[in-house]
């Protein structure tokens, strides 16, 4: 559906404790540096919104990282969504006076649909994500692709049926839907512009994709071929800024291997690779880099001043 | 440096954080109450944004604050910044959830946005926008803030004041079908439509232009 609205580009802070995160399908977290730091960055350099996600929160039941919340709130000027664990209304207002903008929801609403409803009543739907978690695979016996959601940040299916459960988040109230695509997440290939296009005419919130980003090229792709929103980059921008913080094992890649040893995070993974994955296509860019290529293909972006 | 000291009128806002937050960050001293005590005593008030007309209005009218706002801007003629709620609040009335009335420091009518098919707008319209500088404004240094092509703030809001040419409104937005005031400023009065605590570093530096006022 054709929105009058700027395209936006959004970048997701994966965490874990204080630091950020980046994996593969949701596995094999690799630790990047601390995410306060990249959060401060990333408003510098003119990103249009941040999502913060709690990779560990709904899994082991946790509570939102207040603290956490508010480090990178109080830096950044900008509409900042948190993810991750959300399950009650209290925590939803606590999480806005640390000064978050928005909360998403996945786990919380599969389990019980009324948080969506009732988040959507007390604080406006303006205010409500639904944030859904999609693998999807092609299914040889049925000759189909298939979608499953899944639940606490990629660790459990779910039988709901992604068109409907599409359909419900809005009629319960969300006013906005991000997609993360676990099949996707991490590697860089390219997002999965087919998922974009199938619930087009369903959704009626703005939507914003996530999952697979790894080049400028993509983004301007997804842009030009879909009527998405927003546009939700993780890798694509945390190897780029990585340079900038503590020591830097990429540096000298073209394609990302996984490099050195670095003296946080997974080493295993780092040195040997995630399965048959030896290699992330991802050519990191900046924020300024990617806007710049898209201004020039005349999309209707927000721009922020030179540096 | 200069003492930059502001009361933000708790108006039972969900959403004070990021306002408050960025306040502080420009070196603000910053106060949040609905104390009209307090409110008397303070130079310059911020009256922020989100939530419902009429809920709020009535929230003023219960605290007695209304006429003391009035008596702030118009009388004492002391700073009063306005944000998206806030703004629409110095207006005459609201068709929002139900009539209501506002504080009526401005001419002009509240009227939620309008989409058809071709120009199809989510209600509540959330995200960047780009504000134009009113051709009939007066020269301010707010105009100074503002450079050719780059003027993107963010916006979240149902309704709108609508745009005519009169010289207080500064800035004008255009969403589909809907020319939106964005920005008004009138002597000790300022107002936005959008947020300038969300808008990055540009929203700062109009936060900051009424601290330092």
């Amino acid at each position: 559906m054709t929105k009058k609205l700027k395209k936006r580009i959004i970048s997701k802070l994966e965490l874990k404790g204080p630091n950020l995160i980046k994996g593969v399908m949701f596995d094999g977290l690799r630790s990047l540096g601390l995410a306060h730091n990249f959060s401060t960055k990333y408003y510098e350099e003119g990103i249009d919104e941040l999502i913060y996600q709690d990779v560990i929160a709904s899994l082991y039941l946790v509570e939102p990282k207040y603290d956490q919340i508010k480090k990178i709130s109080n830096n950044t000027f900008i509409p900042f969504t948190v993810a991750g664990g959300i399950t009650k209304l209290d925590q939803i207002k606590k999480i806005f006076d640390c000064g978050a903008d928005k909360v998403a929801i996945n786990t919380g609403a599969i389990n019980d649909v009324k948080i969506l409803e009732n988040a959507a009543k007390e604080f406006g739907s303006q205010s409500v994500v639904s944030s859904i978690e999609v693998n999807s695979y092609f299914d040889y016996s049925s000759n189909q692709k298939v979608r499953e959601l899944w639940i606490k940040n990629g660790k459990e299916k779910t039988d709901k049926n992604f068109i409907d459960w599409i359909k419900q988040v809005q009629d319960l109230g969300a006013g906005e839907i991000i997609i993360t695509m676990i099949n996707l997440d991490g590697l860089g290939k390219g997002p999965d512009l087919d998922i974009i296009n199938e619930i087009d005419n369903i959704v009626k919130v703005p939507l914003i994709y996530s999952g697979g980003i790894g080049s400028i090229n993509d983004v301007e792709k997804i842009f030009i071929t879909t009527n998405v929103d927003a546009v939700c980059a993780a890798s694509l921008f945390h190897y780029y800024y990585y340079n900038n913080f503590d020591i830097n094992p990429f540096k000298n890649f073209n394609k990302l291997r996984c490099g050195k040893n670095i003296d946080i995070g997974n080493y295993e993974f780092i040195n040997n690779g995630y399965g048959d994955v030896k290699y992330f296509y991802v050519k990191p860019a900046s924020i300024t880099q990617v806007k710049k290529k898209l201004i020039s293909k005349n999309i209707n972006i927000r721009v922020t001043d030179e540096k | 440096m200069k003492n930059k000291r502001v009361t933000i009128i708790d108006s039972r806002v969900n959403n004070l954080g990021n306002i408050v937050n960025a306040c502080k960050y420009l070196n603000a001293d910053v106060k949040v109450t609905s104390d009209i005590k307090e409110i008397k005593k303070s130079d310059k008030i911020i009256l922020p944004g989100l939530g419902a007309y009429n809920s709020t209005m009535n929230y003023l009218v219960k605290k007695k604050l209304t006429d003391q706002i009035y008596e702030h801007c118009k009388i004492k003629k002391k700073y009063i910044f306005g944000i998206c709620l806030g703004m629409q609040l110095l207006f005459e009335s609201s068709d929002e959830n139900i009539y209501s009335k506002g504080l009526a420091l401005f001419k002009g009518d509240c009227k939620i946005l309008k989409s058809n098919k071709d120009n199809f707008i989510n209600i509540p319209h959330m995200g960047w926008n780009e504000v134009f500088l009113n051709p009939n404004i007066k020269k301010t240094k707010l105009k100074n803030l503002f450079n050719k092509g780059n003027n993107f703030f963010y916006f979240v809001h149902s309704y709108f004041i609508k745009f005519k040419k009169q010289k207080y409104i500064s800035g004008y937005s255009s969403l589909g079908l809907n020319k939106i005031c964005s920005l008004l400023e009138s002597e000790n009065i300022l107002g936005t439509q959008f947020h300038p605590e969300l808008s990055g570093k540009k929203g700062l530096s109009i936060l900051n232009y009424f601290l330092e006022k």
